[in-house]
């Protein structure tokens, strides 16, 4: 009856909001998806691929594999599997979100709008407060934090409907004390955790001072105490769930050295690189823009005042104080602020001083970060003026005013009713556009790609100048993103300059020279194997004579590319269509793990950036004689000396003989490698090419590894890859308990960014193979958050179910009461 | 005695003059809005510190600050069209933060 009664009531609003649902449908064809942009959105056309590839365990599957905690992808994923197991197109799940943003972003401002006028003089819903409502909630739709970062949208950007979800969830708690409404916000935070992942700035920028509000809200106008113990026990809860992403990332927060810690502790460093990045886009900051909201398109730039103008009539209508009008008020000045940085120069000096706080140079990029938070007050600011401005006027003009404002707001974003807010063109292309349909082809190179039986590393070809891998459907449209090779097929690759740090400045110098030798030499210690060359005319120059290359210098016209990946590689091993992948000369790959023949010890310069240039103090300028071993490493002096004494450091070439020791591996996972050493019977350095982190550790064990199994075998039989297990989870995750590491003490970075051990074999006993195990100990971490996680899921549902069954108990009564 | 009277006389002088005083802050915030480039936290906060006292002086309701927010609206929507997002568009943006912000303490404060 309540559910008829809501419906009959609200008939207009959920009307418009269905309305709003069903516009994406029109956008794509059934195969067309709008895939590309700064995000990873590959997940919408294969969750269950991405899920394998880069959801569960923690190092990346792109570049030299760095640890990085994405595991908050896993629930999202999981969801998403679901529904693609209904829909089966992507297109159509790309439809349901966009939907998701439009529908669900008017439909929960509206509710919150109504709600809080409802409170403030204690009557019903009336016409006036309805109309005011739905433009409030149009205006909040239609802004450009909604439209303009829909095309290329980033993973929060689904926020723009989750952050009034659940401030609405949350205000009917206050209001209600029902722990219904938690409970539900909670579960939406897990289901759509890609969102919620607590290193995305977006959840801090609108939370902060959402929840500032709230409890403003209910100490000044509800004037109710809040139940501390239950929304302590939900907070627990909450935390108690999100325990498998927070516990790691946060771990990673405190991990010198690591990205993150670097983020959140810069304002404590010589260098505050959030300041600075602030200073240089300041000049991007404008007032006048966050008060008048246009589109990027600016269509009909004249109807821009009307919002503002009506909220400023609402203000001077008002007969009696209005505290939830002032409040809003007051937190529409304070993101107006924030988004701005421009009110005075007392106000801009202030601002500078917020980047000392450690962790606010997340907000580096404030007219970004602050504007979905700065959009969300401003149309409940909107709603509230507006609907006391209604309350004085007729009927009649009522519903003028409402047909021009809403005419203007849906007249200006016309690019949402025809399309164009998702079918643009490409950046720096010759009217291309970034909706593709999928090429078969590429998917069988895809496939291809992902049954090759080793763990040789891809270059692309075109290289272009950033992160993206650019490929072209087969309707003239073009995907420029991240890389589909590593995030479906979990292979890593390097598609771009700043993907292949700290090789990049030494990639652009060689191929400016033309110095195909050192070029190889240079894949070799980046264990590059396979060269995948698109020969699609589309990618090239010709289509993109800027944007996205032009500062590495690689070849971009299809001729020059040919001409380029011959010189580079030995053979084509597999073509279809428009795609090629070659393969290096063996001789001069090196595998996942070897032993060091000539080690070469280097001062670091420091005139050399430290992401992009580093390896410029040590790549020689000669190559490498063909007849010595081309097993090499590049050691700092200072490192050296925690493995070796000063006077052998100061030496510039160290030879090791390693002619009889034998290395043979297997992947077990991306965190995981079974390693036996045979004939180990003098120091040598281990060299591991991933990512250096203090996390890879070696452990000894009793392995079994079948030998029948041979991927490869390099340096004639002396390194031999066993084909990967690649488990898609571990069976057995915590096999290294309990035993102690080896080596860590000379555990050292070489060759700019790969691990290394110094390894002697007086810590065994007369053995001469020894058998090890080298693990990824903070995938551990995840592991027994996960198992946390897991547990407090099943305490979530039993109180949800428990929840359930208050509730309906609680309206039987009142029906049988009433 | 003689000082009581000149402070009554200065007071009805000042009262009496209500409309001149406010009608000087006005034109005096618009000029700088749109003849001016150049941003002066002492004139932004002086003439809007004078401002404040006036409105505590003649006990002035936050219509009149609405109103006068109200023209800026309007002055900087103009230069908006105009010029964009100029300096002088953002200097008007300004006044009506400072001003939108005074009406709504003093709507707090009211009633």
């Amino acid at each position: 009856m309540f559910s008829l009664f809501f419906l009959k009531k609200y008939k207009l609003v959920l009307a418009i909001s269905f309305l709003l649902f069903i516009i994406p449908f029109s956008w794509l064809k059934l195969g067309e998806m709008d895939l590309g942009g700064d995000s990873n959105r590959l997940f919408f056309y294969d969750p269950l691929s991405s899920l394998t590839s880069y959801g569960i365990y923690s190092v990346v599957p792109y570049g030299v594999g760095e640890l990085s905690y994405g595991q908050y992808f896993i629930p999202f994923l999981l969801f998403l599997s679901f529904l693609k197991s209904i829909f089966i197109s992507p297109t159509i799940l790309i439809d349901i979100f966009n939907g998701l943003k439009f529908s669900g972003s008017f439909l929960f401002v509206f509710l919150i709008i109504k709600e809080l006028l409802n409170i403030e003089d204690g009557k019903n819903l009336t016409a006036d407060k309805y109309a005011a409502g739905i433009i409030g909630a149009l205006f909040y739709t239609f802004s450009p934090g909604v439209i303009d970062n829909m095309g290329v949208a980033l993973n929060t950007h689904i926020l723009v409907f989750l952050n009034p979800m659940i401030f609405y969830l949350l205000l009917r708690y206050l209001i209600t004390h029902s722990l219904k409404y938690v409970w539900a916000a909670i579960l939406v935070t897990l289901i759509f955790s890609v969102s919620f992942s607590i290193h995305a700035p977006p959840i801090y920028a609108f939370y902060l001072l959402a929840i500032a509000f709230l409890l403003l809200y209910n100490f000044l106008i509800l004037q109710k105490p809040i139940p501390w113990k239950s929304t302590s026990l939900m907070i627990l809860l909450f935390l108690g769930l999100h325990t498998y992403q927070i516990v790691p990332i946060v771990s990673n927060v405190f991990d010198k050295g690591s990205q993150l810690n670097t983020r959140v502790f810069e304002s404590t460093a010589n260098v505050n690189l959030g300041l600075e990045y602030f200073n240089a886009i300041l000049s991007l900051g404008k007032v006048s823009d966050h008060i008048f909201m246009p589109l990027a398109e600016k269509r009909l730039s004249w109807s821009l005042i009307i919002i503002p103008l009506l909220i400023i009539l609402g203000f001077l209508s008002i007969k009696k104080k209005n505290k939830t009008l002032l409040l809003v008020g007051v937190f529409f000045l304070i993101t107006l602020f924030l988004t701005s940085a421009k009110i005075t120069n007392i106000g801009v000096e202030f601002y500078r001083k917020l980047y000392y706080i450690p962790g606010f140079g997340m907000f580096r990029n404030f007219y970004g970060q602050w504007q979905w938070v700065h959009t969300f007050f401003y149309a409940l600011l909107a709603g509230l003026a507006i609907s006391y401005l209604f309350f004085q006027m007729k009927r009649k003009y009522i519903y003028l005013t409402c047909i021009v404002a809403i005419g203007f707001i849906s007249v200006r974003s016309w690019i949402v009713f025809n399309g164009d807010v998702v079918n643009f063109t490409q950046r720096g292309s010759q009217n291309l556009k970034v909706i593709i349909r999928m090429d078969p082809q590429y998917e069988k190179m895809l496939s291809y790609i992902k049954s090759i039986p080793n763990e040789g590393r891809i270059l692309h070809m075109p290289f272009t100048d950033f992160v993206y891998n650019i490929v072209g459907g087969i309707n003239r449209g073009v995907y420029i993103g991240q890389s589909m090779p590593s995030l479906l097929v979990g292979k890593n690759d390097f598609p771009g300059y700043q993907t292949i740090d700290p090789y990049s400045e030494v990639f652009v110098k060689l191929v400016k020279e033309k110095n195909y030798p050192l070029i190889k030499q240079m894949m070799a210690l980046l264990q590059i194997r396979y060269i995948l060359y698109n020969s699609d005319e589309i990618v090239s120059s010709t289509f993109f004579p800027a944007f996205p290359y032009g500062h590495t210098g690689t070849p971009t016209s299809q001729s020059q590319l040919r001409e380029f990946v011959h010189n580079i590689s030995k053979k084509k091993i597999y073509e279809i269509g428009h795609y090629s992948l070659y393969e290096v000369d063996k001789d001069q790959y090196l595998p996942q793990f070897y032993a060091v023949s000539d080690t070469y010890v280097y001062d670091t310069n420091p005139k050399y950036d430290v992401e992009y240039a580093r390896a410029l103090s040590f790549f020689p300028k000669d190559p490498l004689d063909k007849n010595k071993d081309s097993r090499i490493a590049f050691i700092d002096r200072e490192i050296c000396t925690k493995i070796l004494s000063r006077q052998t450091c100061d030496q510039n070439n160290l030879h090791t003989d390693i002619k009889d020791i034998q290395i043979i591996y297997q992947r077990i996972n991306p965190t995981k490698y079974k390693l036996v050493i045979k004939n180990f019977t003098k120091p040598f350095l281990l060299v591991f090419q991933n990512d250096f982190n203090p996390y890879w550790k070696l452990y000894p064990v009793n392995v079994s590894i079948n030998i029948k199994n041979v991927s490869d075998s390099y340096y004639n039989g002396e390194i031999i890859e066993l084909t990967p297990v690649n488990q898609a989870i571990d069976r057995n995750p915590f096999e290294t308990n309990n035993i102690k590491s080896l080596y860590d003490n000379t555990h050292i970075q070489v060759n700019g960014y790969a691990n290394a051990w110094y390894i002697k074999p007086n810590n065994f006993s007369e053995k001469e193979n020894y058998e090890m195990i080298v693990e990824m100990t903070g995938q551990k971490i995840f592991y027994y958050s996960f198992a946390i996680s897991l547990a407090c899921l099943l305490i979530f549902l039993l109180y949800g179910i428990k929840l359930f069954i208050l509730n309906r108990t609680s309206d039987i009564i009142k029906s049988r009461t009433l | 005695m003689s000082n009581a009277k000149n402070a009554i006389q200065s007071t009805s002088f000042l009262g009496n003059r209500r409309a001149v005083v406010l009608s000087f802050i006005f034109i005096a915030v618009i000029i700088n809005s749109i003849f001016f480039e150049s941003n002066s936290d002492t004139i932004f906060f002086g003439l809007l510190g004078f401002y404040i006292g006036v409105v505590f002086f003649y006990k002035l309701r936050s219509k009149l600050t609405f109103l006068f927010c109200l023209t800026l609206l309007i002055i900087m929507f103009i230069e908006y069209l105009v010029t964009g997002t100029s300096l002088r568009t953002e200097k008007t943006a300004v006044w009506f933060f400072l001003f939108m912000a005074t009406g709504i303490v003093q709507q707090w404060k009211e009633h």
